[in-house]
Parts: C-alpha cells; sequence; structure tokens
C-alpha cells in the first residue's frame, strides 16, 4: 500500500516537471546568469565571460544565485561593503583569467603537463601569458614577499596567488617592482 | 512481488493517462500545481524551519559527499567532514577537511578568514555584520558556497521554502538510528530530500541536493550530527596567522 502511494507521488512529480519544462527555460536561464557564478557553485568561478574552470561539480546549497542577487541588492550593508572592498583590493584582478585545468580524473594539472592538453595554453613554460592562471606552479619557483603580498617567480615569469572561490590559483603577472 | 508491481504500475500510468485526457480538467492548472504540493511534507518542513529559528549556537558535524564530474561525464564522489560552529547574530568558525583541501573559515562580526592549512595561504575580506548577511556577500563577490549554508540561513529566520514546485512525503525512514520524516522536493534547478527528527527537535539528519542543470544530476549528501550546547572558546572566532602563512587576495567574481 506504501509502496502504491509512493509511486501515485512519483506520477503525479513527473507529470508536473513534464509542465515546467514546456512552460518554462526563462526561469533556468534567469538563475543561470546575472550573478556571474556557476550553478556548480564552490570551486568553479565564473570571471570575466570567456573564462572557465573545467570542472563540474554537485551543488551543495537548494538557494539559487537568484536569491543572493535579490538579498545582496536588498541590503545597504553590502553593498557598502562590496564597495569598499573592490575599492580596496580588486582592480588587478578585475579581468583576471581564470584557466585552470584538471586532468581526467579532476587532478589539478601543473602548467607544463596543462599546455598539450588545453587549448590556449600552447605558449607554455618559459613565458606565460599575462592574467592566465594554473592550479599548480611548475617546478623550480621561488616564492617571495613583495610589499606584504606572496609571488612566485618561474623562469621569467612572476605569479600571484589568488584565492578562486576556495582553491588557491597562480596567476601570471608583471614582475612585482 | 514483482508480478504484483507490474499491474500496480500499468494501472496507475492507464489512470495518469485518463486523467490528464480529460479535457474539462485540463485549464485547472493552478490546482494541479497545488496537488504537488503535499502538506504532511511542507508540515514537516515548517517545523524544521521554526525550530531552526529558535537556536541561537549550535554545531553541525557533518560527513558529506559530492559528486565530481570528469572525463566526458564519469562521476567521480569525493568525500570531506565538515564541522561548523554558529554563534548567531556573529560569530562562526567552520572547519572543512576535503580530499584535497582542508579548509578553515573563521567569521568575528567584522571580517571573514579563509585559510588553507596545508597550502599556508590566508586571504581575509570585511564583512556584513551578520552571518546570513556575510554568506551572502562571500557568495556573490567570491562565489564561495559556504558549507551547510541552507541551515544556516533558515536559523537566521530566513525562509528558504518559497522557491519550492512539489513536495512529497516520503515516509519515516531510520538515520543513525533516530525516526526522521523523509520529505522530497523540487525546486526549477534542483530536487532535495531532507530527513528530519521526529520529536520535539526537529532538526535536519540527512540532506540530499540532486543538481538538474547538469546532464549527469551529480548529487551533493550530507549526513550531519548536532550539537546544541557546544562548548565554544571565544578564541575560536579569532584568526591568528601562523609565522609562515602568505595572506593572499579573493579574486573577485565579475560580469
Amino acid at each position: 500500500m506504501k509502496f502504491r502511494i509512493f509511486i501515485a507521488f512519483l506520477l503525479v512529480l513527473g507529470s508536473f516537471t513534464v509542465e515546467a519544462q514546456r512552460r518554462g527555460g526563462g526561469a533556468r536561464a534567469g538563475a543561470g546568469g546575472g550573478a556571474g557564478v556557476r550553478a556548480g557553485g564552490g570551486t568553479a568561478v565564473h570571471a570575466g565571460g570567456a573564462t572557465y574552470v573545467n570542472r563540474d561539480v554537485a551543488r551543495t546549497s537548494v538557494r539559487s544565485n537568484q536569491d543572493v542577487t535579490r538579498n545582496v541588492n536588498r541590503n545597504g550593508d553590502i553593498n557598502r561593503n562590496i564597495n569598499r572592498d573592490v575599492d580596496r583590493d580588486i582592480g588587478v584582478h578585475r579581468d583576471i583569467d581564470i584557466d585552470a585545468h584538471y586532468d581526467r580524473w579532476g587532478h589539478p594539472v601543473a602548467w607544463g603537463a596543462a599546455a598539450g592538453v588545453a587549448a590556449g595554453v600552447t605558449a607554455a613554460a618559459t613565458s606565460a601569458a599575462l592574467g592566465t592562471s594554473v592550479a599548480m606552479l611548475p617546478s623550480g619557483c621561488t616564492t617571495t614577499i613583495v610589499g606584504g603580498v606572496a609571488y612566485s617567480q618561474c623562469g621569467s615569469s612572476w605569479y600571484q596567488p589568488y584565492y578562486m572561490g576556495t582553491t588557491v590559483q597562480y596567476t601570471v603577472v608583471n614582475a612585482p617592482q | 512481488m514483482n508480478m504484483r508491481i507490474i499491474p500496480t504500475l500499468s494501472i496507475l500510468c492507464l489512470f495518469s493517462v485518463i486523467v490528464s485526457a480529460q479535457g474539462p480538467q485540463r485549464r485547472q492548472k493552478p490546482a494541479d500545481k497545488s496537488s504537488a504540493i503535499d502538506a504532511q511534507a511542507m508540515t514537516a518542513l515548517g517545523n524544521m524551519s521554526n525550530y531552526l529559528k529558535t537556536l541561537k549556537i549550535f554545531r553541525i558535524s557533518s560527513e558529506v559527499s559530492r559528486d565530481e564530474i570528469v572525463d566526458s561525464n564519469m562521476k567521480i564522489q569525493k568525500s570531506a567532514s565538515n564541522e561548523v560552529s554558529v554563534q548567531l547574530p556573529d560569530r562562526l568558525y567552520a572547519h572543512m577537511a576535503g580530499d584535497e583541501q582542508d579548509l578553515q573559515f573563521i567569521y568575528d562580526g567584522q571580517t571573514l578568514t579563509l585559510y588553507d592549512t596545508q597550502g599556508k595561504h590566508y586571504a581575509v575580506t570585511p564583512t556584513p555584520p551578520t552571518v546570513a548577511r556575510t554568506l551572502d556577500a562571500i557568495r556573490a563577490r567570491y562565489g564561495i558556497v559556504f558549507p551547510l549554508a541552507d541551515f544556516i540561513y533558515m536559523s537566521a529566520d530566513e525562509n528558504l521554502l518559497q522557491n519550492i514546485t512539489a513536495a512529497g512525503y516520503i515516509g519515516t525512514s531510520r538515520i543513525d538510528g533516530v525516526e526522521c520524516d523523509h520529505v522530497a522536493i523540487r525546486q526549477p534547478d534542483v530536487d532535495w530530500q531532507v530527513w528530519i527528527e521526529k520529536d520535539e527537535t526537529p532538526l535536519p539528519r540527512k540532506l540530499v541536493i540532486t543538481s538538474k542543470t547538469q546532464p549527469t544530476h551529480p548529487q551533493y549528501i550530507a549526513l550531519l550530527k548536532w550539537d546544541l550546547a557546544p562548548a565554544i572558546n571565544n578564541d575560536l572566532f579569532t584568526f591568528t596567522p601562523p609565522p609562515d602563512a602568505v595572506r593572499i587576495k579573493f579574486a573577485r567574481v565579475t560580469n
């Protein structure tokens, strides 16, 4: 008896889904846009439009990005704080190009190894393109602190670590003065 | 058993065909929609939500499994142990021990620090004055979705039940030996299930989220243990960087 009720529930849900799909791709498109955060959340950050993190993960929250945007806009505190934050420590990476690479099993791939796999990284090891980011530094780098900021020098390239979401990525920057 | 299920299924399918073929009923879309939201399910969710709002201090310990999609739609399940301590309205500490990372979040009402205990990197950002708004801010600015954020939002008096398009009461289920109401919910982009204690403390004991916007429908599964009288030292909410730790910045999510 219980089983039959469950089946009936599934059927109700099923018929509803069909209707929801028929009525609106609109809602779905809306949920994905705007905030610029991918539906995957967590480690997947969308920045600058043409950028990506090539790894998909399950969502960890039922709250949609639309809700977050709505709350941020509604709340004066947050706007004030975001602006303060932008002024203070953004700018450098406003158009940062997230180009993290993962191998077929989801492990982050170091610069040299990724060059053979991923499009757009063919310039490879000696002088990396400004603004590109990698999940791991190539070997043989030295880390120095310049003006309180950490940099890694690898050959003629300088990298600065950032948190992209909760993952540290290394972005190619100009040599610090 | 199978022999009994098949006729039952066929009869139910036939029944649904007959129902949907009834012309006059087809204009009654609002009625269809409301019938997809089960009252018993919503009562259980409402009780949980209301109970969470009464909490002022709590610690959640969770064992988490999360699907990752690699190599042309192959699913790999990653594991993590997360512990989140919350003292409303403005203190929070979380430790996430995962397969690839071991992270700490420390929030003291003014700043939030993310510390990677293995790489020894930390970043600090100014925040709004409450836990809930701070979780909003780090998601909007940095794309960070906080572990078990949904229940923290509920405890901070936020209604997360408004996007529900369908809800069903599945039945009673035992999680960790505790009798729970098992509820299934549909939203436009996720389906989720929650197991809620069937007693005077209707806490969520298990959460499953299925992401529908991805073709492989990856899942997130969290088993939860609650401590409603945790021993919390105030130092927990203050981050003192180890001498060899390196301060870095958060990359901002841009449009």
